[in-house]
C-alpha cells in the first residue's frame, strides 16, 4: 500500500514540475506575449497576461485542472475546445501505430533474441537499423511516391460518421506505417525485445525450468509482460512527437499538426496545452506501468 | 595458416559496422571541414541556363528516372537546354501539378493548376496549400536571396540543378556542415551534463541520485519534438538554441546509462580499493569510473547522439523551424522541393534524402559497432 | 560392477569451437553410476565436470563443435545420432548445431524432470522471481500426477507437495507455501529445489555444485540430506563440486577430472586414501597440506610429448627406475577411452591414467607437515598489540527494521601475528574490517592503532595511516579496475606520498610484483590477461607497494581453486615471517584460519561469541556450541567429525532479538529450554587460559 500511495504520489508530482517546466519555457524567455500578438488589453486580461507571474502561473494551473487551457491567442478560439476536436484522430494514428509496432515486433524480437547468429536473426538487425535511421519525412516521401507511382490514389478526406472498415483503413494505414517503422519505433522494439529475450533466456530460472522439463512458455512469458510494458511507455513520448511530422506529411489535422500549427504562429496558449494534455497521456502510462510492476513482481512490493 | 592483421580485425564483432560507420562519418567531416571548395558551383551560385537540370550521371539516370521524368526530360531537350522558362513548355502536363508550390515563381498561370483536381490532386495541399509555408520558403527567395549568377556555365552538374539552378552538389556539400555542427552543439550539452550527472548519481547516490530521477523523468514525460516547439515558439527558432534543446532531452539517456553503469561497477569492489588507496572523489570519479570504464561509452553515445541530432536537425528544418533558407540544410531542400519526386525531378529530393539517410545510418552504424566491441571486450 | 549401471556414459566429447582449433571442455570421458550411488565428480575450475553434465542434459551454453560418443539411462539413449548431424570439419557451428540441440530435445523428452532431475549452483536464481515456492512445487507436482496416483485434486496436490517439502527438512512448509523466492534464503532454496526434482520420484539426481554458494553450517546439512534421500529414496546422485571435503563425505566412487578429461577413478576410500594419479594426489595435498608451495598441475595435458604431469609425480621423481622413467617421458599414457576398448567396453572401475598405477601408494599424498607449528612460537613472544578495538559498535537501518552489525566488539591484534575472524554470511566479519580500515563508519567505540584512534584521526593523518593499514578483498577481478594496467594501479598507492621519480616508481612496482613471484613484466598486463591466482597476487603486491605493517584480508582466496588458495596462503605466511606483517585474516573458513592465525574469534550475528588461541579450537577443546558446530560443518577428510552435528536441528540462522542469539539452533538451549538463554545475552567472559566464550552453559 505504501508503495502504491508512494508512485501515486510520484505521478502527481512529477505532473507538477512538467507544468512548471512548460510554463517557465514560454513566460520566462525575453519577449512580451501581448505585444508580440498585438493583443487588446480585454484579451491580455482574459489571458491573465496583467497578472503577477506567480499568480498567471496559479491562475493558469487551475484553470489546467478543470480542463481549461485558456484561450487561443491567434484566433480566439477555446484551446480545450480546439484540442478536443483534434485529439480523437491523433489517439486513433498513436495506438495503431503502437499496435502495428508490436504485431510486427514482438514476432521479430523473440526470434532475433532466441537465434541472435542465425542469417535471418542477422538480416532482422540490420533492416531494424537502416529502417530506424530513415528520417519520418524522408519515409513518407517514399511511401507516397510509391503509392501514387503504383496505384495513382490516396484517400485524403478524413472518414466521418460511423465506424466503416475501408475509409477508415485506407485513411490511417499510411499514416500508422510511416508513424511505426519511420519513427524508429519498430527498431526499438526489436532491439529492446530481442535484448529482454536473450537475457530472460540466459536467465538461471530458465535453464532450471528446462532441467525438469516443464513448459518454458509460462515463465517466459511472465518474466516479459513488465519489459514489454516497459518500451511502449518510453515509447511513448517519441510516438507522440513523431505525430508533429506525419501529419504534417499527411496533411492529417491531429494534435500533432495543431501544435505545428501554433508554434508557425506563435500561439502560445495552444502549445501549452497540447504539451501538458501528451505530458498528462505520457504520465499516466508511466503510472500504470509502475503500478502493474508493483502487481505483478513480488519483489516491487516491499 | 597465417591471417592478415586486417582479416583478424574483420573476425572482431562490430567491425563491418565501424568500418562502414567510419567511412560515412569520414566524407561527412570532410565536406563540414573543406566547404564547397572542390565542388564546382558554390552553393549560392545560380546557374539560371541549367535549371532544373537532371543528374549528369547516365547510370544513375537510367536507374532512377520514372516515366514521368524521362518524358520530362526529352521536353526539355526538345525545348532547348538554354530556356530560362522550363515550365511554360511544361504547363499542361498532368505530372507537372505538384510542382505547383515550386512554380509560383515562375509566373505560372494559376488557372493551370486550378483547372486540375481530383484524387490526385489533394496531397498537394500539403505542400503547397493555402497556408503556404511551403511555398513561402521558395516563393520569398527570389533570385537575390539565393545569391549570384554563377559565371562558369560550362561545367558539368554531376547531381542536376533545383529550380533556382543551384548546383545539387554544391548544395549537399553546403547541408553537410550545417547537419555537422549543430550536432556537435547537442553532444556538447548532452554528454557534457549527461556523463558528470550519471557519475554523481551513480557514485553517491542517495538523494544525489533521486535529484537527478527527477530531473531526468521530468524530461522523459515531454515529447522530445514537442519540447524543442515549445522552444522554438517561446525563442526566435535558431537552430543552435534548439540543438541545446535536443542535447538537454538526452541527458535522461546518458545519465541513467552511465549511472547505471556506475553503480554495477562500485559493486564490484575496485571503488572501495581505490577508497583504500586513499584516493580523493575527484580521481576515484574522473581515473577510475570514467575514463578507465566509461570513455567507450562516451564515444559510443557520442555517435549514436550524432545520428540523433542529424535526424532531428533534418525534421526541423522540414518544418521550417530548423536551418532556414538561404542558409541550406538537407532537411530545407526536401522542404522546399516538396512534391518534385512525383514529378520526375527526383534529384532534388532523392540526393538530400539519400544523404541524410546515409549519415545518420553512419553514425548509427559506428555507434552501434562500438557498442558491439565493447560488449565484446567486457565479455557480455 | 556386477549390476548394469543406471546411468553410463562411454566416450563422451564435447569440443568447443571450430577450424581444427578446439577447446575441449569434455575430452574422451566415461563414467558410470550405479543404482542408489552417490558418485562425485571432482575437478578445479575449467575441468570440464560441469559441461560434462550439462551436455548430457542439452543445457550446455555456446555452440559446441564437437559431440561424440554415448549415453544410456537404464538402456535408454540420451543423445541423438550424432553422425549424422555434426560433423569434425568446418568452422560454421552455429548452424550445424542448431538441429543437433531440437534433435537431443526430442530425445531427452519425458528424461529431463523425470527420470534425471537436476540442480543448480545458485538456487536462488534457479527459481523463478515471479511465482511461489508453492507454485513452484504444484508446476512440478502437476507434471508428475501419475505418479503420486490418486492426489490429482488442488487440495491433495498442495498436501502432497508440503509433505514433499516436510521431506527435506523444510519443517514450516505451510508458511513457505506462499512465499516467494527473494524471501528465502539460499539454503531453504536449494531445498525445494530439491524437493521439486522430488515430485517426479526421478532416478539420477545430478547435484551441480550444490552447496558452494552456502554458508558451511548449512552445506553439511545439506550433504546429510542427500544421504538421506539416498538411503530413503533409492536415488542415485552425481555429486559435482570442486571441494574434496563434500565428495569424501557423501559419495561411494568418485571421478577426478583434469581438463577435460577423467584421470582417476576408484571407490572414495581408496583414491582418498591412496591416489594413483600424481594429479589427484595433488589435490589431497592442498586439502591437507594448506599453506605450503605445491607444484602446479599442467595447463595443457594434451600437449607435448610423454605423460604431462610427471613434473609433479612423486613416483617419477623418486621411485620409478630409469626404464620406466623412459616410458613417462616417451609415451602419454592411455586415457579412458584406450582403456575402455583393451577391456572390452567394461569401463574400468578403479583406474588412472598413469603407466604405473599398478605401483600402489607410488603417488601417495605427502604427510601434513608441521611448519604450521612453528610459527605459534613466532608471535608467542610478543605481549605488544597493533590494533586493539575497544566496544565497536554499528548499526544497520534497513526501512523499519534495523540491527546490530557489531554489538560491543573488543578485541587486540598480536604485532607480527594473525588474528582469525570467523563467521557465516551476515555474521559481521566484514563489516568489522571495513570498520577498521575506516571505510565504514561506526556508531561507537575505539579503534587503536599503534596508541592512536583511527576513529578520530584527521583527513591529513589518515592518508598517512592508509599506506600502513591496507587490506586484501575477495574478489581480486573486482578491485583490479578492468581498463587500467597492473603497473598503473599498482603506482596509485604511490600518489598520497607526494611526487614519486617515474623510474623511482617502476622500479617499487616491479619490486612490489617480484615479492608476490610476479615477473614484472606482468606490470604492462591488463587484469584480463592474469589467471585468477595472478590477480590476487597484483592485489596483494597492489597492498605491499606502501610498506604496510598491517593487513586487514577479507576472505583473501575465497573465489579461488584450492592448489591457489594454498599458493597465496604460503605468499602471506611468508611476508609475516620476513616483512613483520600483522593480519586481520576474515574467513568463513575455520580450516582456513587455523592455518594462519595465531587466535581466532568466532562471530555470530554481530556478537563475538568465542575467542582463544588457535590451538583451543579443537572439537573437543571448543567451549561455544556455535563454535563446535562450525569446527564439525567445515570440510574435512576426517569423516568421524560429523557425528557432532547429529545433535544440532536443522534450522535457519534467524536474528533472535533479546536473549542469546544462536539459541534456535543451540543443542544446549534446546535440551535445558532454561530461561536465562532468553532473556540475556551472556557476556564474553575468561573461561580457561587465554579462552573467552560468551555462552550460559559453556560445553565441557
Amino acid at each position: 500500500m505504501r508503495s502504491i500511495a508512494k508512485i501515486v504520489g510520484f505521478f502527481a508530482g512529477s505532473l507538477f514540475l512538467v507544468s512548471l517546466l512548460i510554463f517557465g519555457i514560454i513566460h520566462l524567455t525575453p519577449g512580451d506575449i501581448a505585444e508580440i500578438h498585438n493583443l487588446s488589453p480585454s484579451t491580455a486580461h482574459q489571458l491573465y497576461l496583467d497578472r503577477p507571474m506567480a499568480i498567471q502561473y496559479f491562475l493558469w494551473l487551475r484553470g489546467c485542472l478543470t480542463l481549461d487551457f485558456g484561450i487561443s491567442m491567434v484566433n480566439g478560439a477555446k484551446v480545450s475546445s480546439q484540442i478536443a476536436e483534434y485529439a480523437p484522430p491523433t489517439l486513433l494514428l498513436t495506438f495503431g501505430s503502437l499496435f502495428l509496432s508490436l504485431l510486427v515486433s514482438i514476432p521479430l524480437g523473440v526470434y532475433r533474441g532466441l537465434r541472435p547468429v542465425s542469417p535471418l536473426g542477422k538480416f532482422i538487425s540490420l533492416a531494424v537499423y537502416t529502417l530506424s535511421s530513415i528520417p519520418v519525412f524522408v519515409l513518407g516521401y517514399i511511401v507516397l511516391a510509391v503509392v501514387f507511382g503504383v496505384f495513382r490514389f490516396y484517400v485524403t478526406t478524413p472518414p466521418d460518421g460511423p465506424f466503416r472498415f475501408w475509409p477508415y483503413v485506407s485513411y490511417y494505414s499510411l499514416p500508422i506505417f510511416v508513424l511505426a517503422v519511420g519513427n524508429g519505433t519498430i527498431g526499438e522494439f526489436v532491439r529492446f525485445i530481442s535484448l529482454e529475450v536473450q537475457n530472460v533466456n540466459s536467465a538461471m530460472f530458465i535453464k532450471a525450468a528446462r532441467a525438469r522439463g516443464s513448459s518454458l512458455w509460462k515463465h517466459f512469458f511472465r518474466s516479459m509482460v513488465l519489459p514489454i510494458f516497459n518500451i511502449i511507455v518510453t515509447n511513448m513520448a517519441v510516438l507522440l512527437g513523431g505525430l508533429v511530422v506525419v501529419e504534417r506529411i499527411f496533411n492529417f489535422h491531429g494534435l500533432g499538426w495543431l501544435s505545428w500549427e501554433a508554434t508557425l504562429k506563435r500561439d502560445f496558449s495552444v502549445i501549452m496545452g497540447i504539451t501538458l494534455v501528451m505530458a498528462f497521456l505520457i504520465r499516466v502510462f508511466m503510472l500504470a506501468n509502475d503500478l502493474l510492476a508493483v502487481w505483478l513482481d513480488p519483489r516491487m512490493r516491499e | 595458416m597465417k591471417r592478415s592483421a586486417f582479416y583478424k580485425y574483420l573476425k572482431k564483432p562490430g567491425s563491418y559496422r565501424i568500418l562502414a560507420g567510419s567511412i560515412i562519418v569520414g566524407l561527412l567531416a570532410l565536406a563540414t571541414l573543406t566547404g564547397g571548395a572542390w565542388t564546382s558551383y558554390g552553393p549560392d551560385e545560380l546557374d539560371l541556363d541549367h535549371l532544373l537540370t537532371p543528374p549528369s550521371v547516365g547510370w544513375m539516370k537510367r536507374l532512377l528516372a520514372t516515366e514521368a521524368g524521362l518524358r520530362m526530360q526529352q521536353r526539355n531537350q526538345a525545348g532547348g537546354r538554354g530556356d530560362s522558362h522550363p515550365r511554360a513548355v511544361t504547363a499542361d502536363d498532368e505530372d507537372l501539378d505538384f510542382l505547383q508550390g515550386d512554380s509560383a515563381r515562375d509566373g505560372k498561370p494559376a488557372e493551370d493548376s486550378a483547372s486540375l483536381g481530383g484524387a490526385a490532386g489533394s496531397p498537394t495541399d500539403a505542400g503547397s496549400g493555402g497556408e503556404g509555408p511551403s511555398a513561402a520558403g521558395a516563393a520569398t527567395g527570389g533570385d537575390g536571396g539565393y545569391g549570384q549568377e554563377a559565371r562558369h556555365t560550362n561545367k558539368a552538374h554531376l547531381l542536376g540543378t533545383d529550380k533556382n539552378g543551384r548546383d545539387m552538389m554544391a548544395l549537399l556539400v553546403a547541408g553537410a556542415r550545417n547537419c555537422f555542427l549543430p550536432g556537435l552543439v547537442t553532444c556538447a550539452f548532452a554528454l557534457g551534463l549527461g556523463v558528470p550527472l550519471g557519475l554523481f548519481a551513480g557514485y553517491y547516490g542517495g538523494r544525489v541520485r533521486k535529484i537527478v530521477g527527477t530531473f531526468n523523468s521530468t524530461i522523459l514525460s515531454l515529447p522530445r519534438l514537442v519540447l524543442i516547439l515549445v522552444v522554438i515558439c517561446a525563442l526566435e527558432p535558431n537552430v543552435y538554441y534548439t540543438m541545446g534543446v535536443l542535447g538537454a532531452t538526452l541527458i535522461p539517456r546518458v545519465s541513467e546509462l552511465i549511472a547505471t553503469r556506475v553503480r554495477i561497477l562500485s559493486n564490484m569492489g575496485f571503488i572501495l580499493a581505490a577508497k583504500e588507496a586513499a584516493l580523493s572523489d575527484f580521481k576515484i570519479l574522473y581515473r577510475h569510473l570514467f575514463w578507465y570504464q566509461n570513455r567507450a561509452v562516451f564515444f559510443i553515445q557520442f555517435s549514436l547522439i550524432m545520428a540523433e541530432s542529424i535526424l532531428v536537425e533534418t525534421t526541423l528544418s522540414y518544418l521550417q523551424f530548423g536551418t532556414k533558407p538561404p542558409e541550406v540544410s538537407w532537411g530545407n531542400i526536401i522542404e522546399g522541393s516538396q512534391m518534385s519526386f512525383f514529378s520526375g525531378f527526383y534529384w532534388i529530393t532523392f540526393f538530400p534524402a539519400m544523404a541524410i539517410i546515409l549519415a545518420i545510418l553512419g553514425f548509427f552504424y559506428l555507434g552501434d559497432g562500438l557498442n558491439a566491441r565493447l560488449a565484446y571486450r567486457e565479455g557480455r | 560392477m556386477l549390476e548394469v549401471p543406471l546411468l553410463s556414459i562411454k566416450d563422451l566429447c564435447i569440443w568447443f569451437g571450430g577450424g581444427g582449433n578446439y577447446l575441449k571442455a569434455v575430452n574422451h570421458a566415461s563414467l558410470e553410476v550405479g543404482r542408489g550411488e552417490i558418485v562425485g565428480l571432482i575437478g578445479q575450475s575449467g575441468s570440464g565436470k560441469t559441461t560434462l553434465a550439462m551436455g548430457l542434459l542439452g543445457l550446455v551454453k555456446g555452440y559446441p563443435g564437437l559431440w561424440a560418443g554415448t549415453a544410456e539411462l537404464d538402456g535408454k539413449n540420451l543423445l541423438p545420432d550424432m553422425s549424422r548431424l555434426i560433423t569434425l570439419k568446418g568452422d560454421n557451428v552455429e548452424k550445424r548445431y542448431i538441429p543437433y540441440q531440437r534433435a537431443h530435445r526430442r530425445q531427452l523428452h519425458g528424461v529431463l524432470g523425470r527420470e534425471i532431475a537436476t540442480i543448480f549452483q545458485e538456487p536462488k536464481a534457479s527459481l523463478d522471481p515471479f511465482y511461489t515456492v508453492g507454485e513452484h512445487m504444484l508446476e512440478a507436482l502437476e507434471r508428475n500426477l501419475d505418479r503420486h496416483g490418486g492426489a490429482a485434486t488442488g487440495g491433495g496436490l498442495k498436501a502432497v507437495g508440503i509433505g514433499l517439502l516436510k521431506d527435506v527438512g523444510l519443517v514450516d512448509a505451510e508458511n513457505l507455501w506462499g512465499l516467494h523466492p527473494h524471501e528465502i534464503s539460499g539454503g531453504m532454496a536449494q531445498r525445494v529445489m530439491i524437493s521439486m526434482a522430488l515430485c517426479a520420484k526421478p532416478k539420477l539426481l545430478i547435484a551441480d555444485e550444490p552447496s558452494t554458494s552456502l554458508d558451511v553450517t548449512t552445506q553439511a546439512k545439506l550433504l546429510q540430506l542427500f544421504l538421506h534421500l539416498r538411503d530413503k529414496h533409492g536415488l542415485s546422485i552425481i555429486i559435482i563440486s570442486h571441494d574434496i571435503g563434500v565428495i569424501q563425505e557423501i559419495s561411494s566412487r568418485i571421478y577426478v577430472m583434469h581438463r577435460g578429461s577423467v584421470v582417476e577413478t576408484g571407490a572414495s576410500a581408496r583414491v582418498l586414501s591412496s591416489p594413483k594419479h600424481p594429479y589427484t594426489a595433488s589435490l589431497l595435498d592442498s586439502f591437507s597440506r594448506f599453506g605450503e608451495k605445491l607444484p602446479m598441475p599442467p595447463a595443457n595435458p594434451d600437449a607435448g610429448k610423454g605423460c604431462a604431469y610427471r613434473e609433479m609425480c612423486a613416483a617419477y621423481r623418486g621411485m620409478l627406475t630409469q626404464d620406466e622413467r623412459t616410458r613417462c617421458e616417451g609415451d602419454k599414457p592411455p586415457g579412458q577411452a584406450e582403456s575402455l576398448a583393451a577391456a572390452a567396453g567394461v569401463a574400468p572401475v578403479d583406474w588412472s591414467k598413469c603407466h604405473y598405477a599398478d605401483k600402489n601408494k607410488a603417488h601417495g599424498p605427502g604427510t601434513p607437515s608441521t611448519a604450521n607449528m612453528d610459527r605459534l612460537s613466532a608471535a608467542d613472544g610478543s605481549q605488544e598489540n597493533i590494533v586493539e578495538v575497544r566496544a565497536l559498535r554499528k548499526r544497520f537501518s534497513q526501512g523499519t527494521r534495523s540491527f546490530l552489525a557489531l554489538n560491543d566488539i573488543s578485541l587486540s591484534i598480536p604485532k607480527g601475528g594473525t588474528y582469525g575472524l570467523v563467521g557465516e554470511s551476515g555474521s559481521g566479519k566484514s563489516t568489522l574490517g571495513l570498520s577498521l580500515m575506516a571505510l565504514q563508519d561506526v556508531d561507537g567505540g575505539e579503534i587503536i592503532y599503534k596508541g592512536e584512534d583511527i576513529l578520530k584521526q584527521s583527513k591529513a593523518r589518515m592518508l598517512v595511516l592508509r599506506r600502513e593499514i591496507r587490506m586484501l578483498f575477495q574478489h581480486p577481478e573486482g578491485v583490479l579496475n578492468s581498463g587500467m594496467t597492473i603497473e598503473s594501479i599498482l603506482a596509485e598507492g604511490l600518489e598520497r606520498e607526494g611526487r614519486v621519480e617515474t623510474a623511482d616508481k617502476r622500479r617499487r612496482v616491479s619490486e612490489a610484483l617480484e615479492q608476490v613471484r610476479l615477473d614484472p613484466s606482468h606490470g604492462a598486463r591488463y587484469p584480463s590477461n592474469l589467471s585468477s591466482g595472478e590477480k590476487q597476487r597484483a592485489t596483494i603486491a597492489r597492498a605491499l607497494i606502501t610498506k604496510p605493517a598491517f593487513l586487514v584480508c577479507d576472505e583473501p582466496v575465497a573465489s579461488l581453486d584450492l592448489a591457489i588458495q594454498s599458493q597465496v596462503m604460503s605468499l602471506l605466511k611468508e611476508f609475516q615471517r620476513h616483512l613483520g606483517l600483522s593480519y586481520l585474516f576474515i574467513s568463513h573458513n575455520l580450516a582456513l584460519v587455523k592455518i594462519l592465525a595465531h587466535r581466532i574469534g568466532v562471530m555470530y550475528m554481530g556478537y563475538l561469541v568465542e575467542e582463544a588461541r588457535v590451538e583451543h579450537f579443537t572439537v573437543s577443546g571448543v567451549r561455544h556450541p556455535y563454535t563446535r558446530l562450525l569446527l564439525a560443518s567445515t570440510p574435512s577428510l576426517d569423516p568421524g567429525i560429523r557425528e557432532v552435528l547429529a545433535a544440532y536441528p536443522d534450522v535457519e540462522p534467524v536474528r533472535l532479538e533479546g536473549g542469546c542469539p544462536f539459541r534456535n539452533r543451540c543443542p544446549v538451549y534446546l535440551s535445558k529450554r532454561d530461561s536465562i538463554c532468553e532473556t540475556a545475552m551472556p557476556p564474553l567472559v575468561e573461561h580457561s587460559a587465554g579462552a573467552r566464550v560468551a555462552c550460559h552453559f559453556p560445553l565441557g
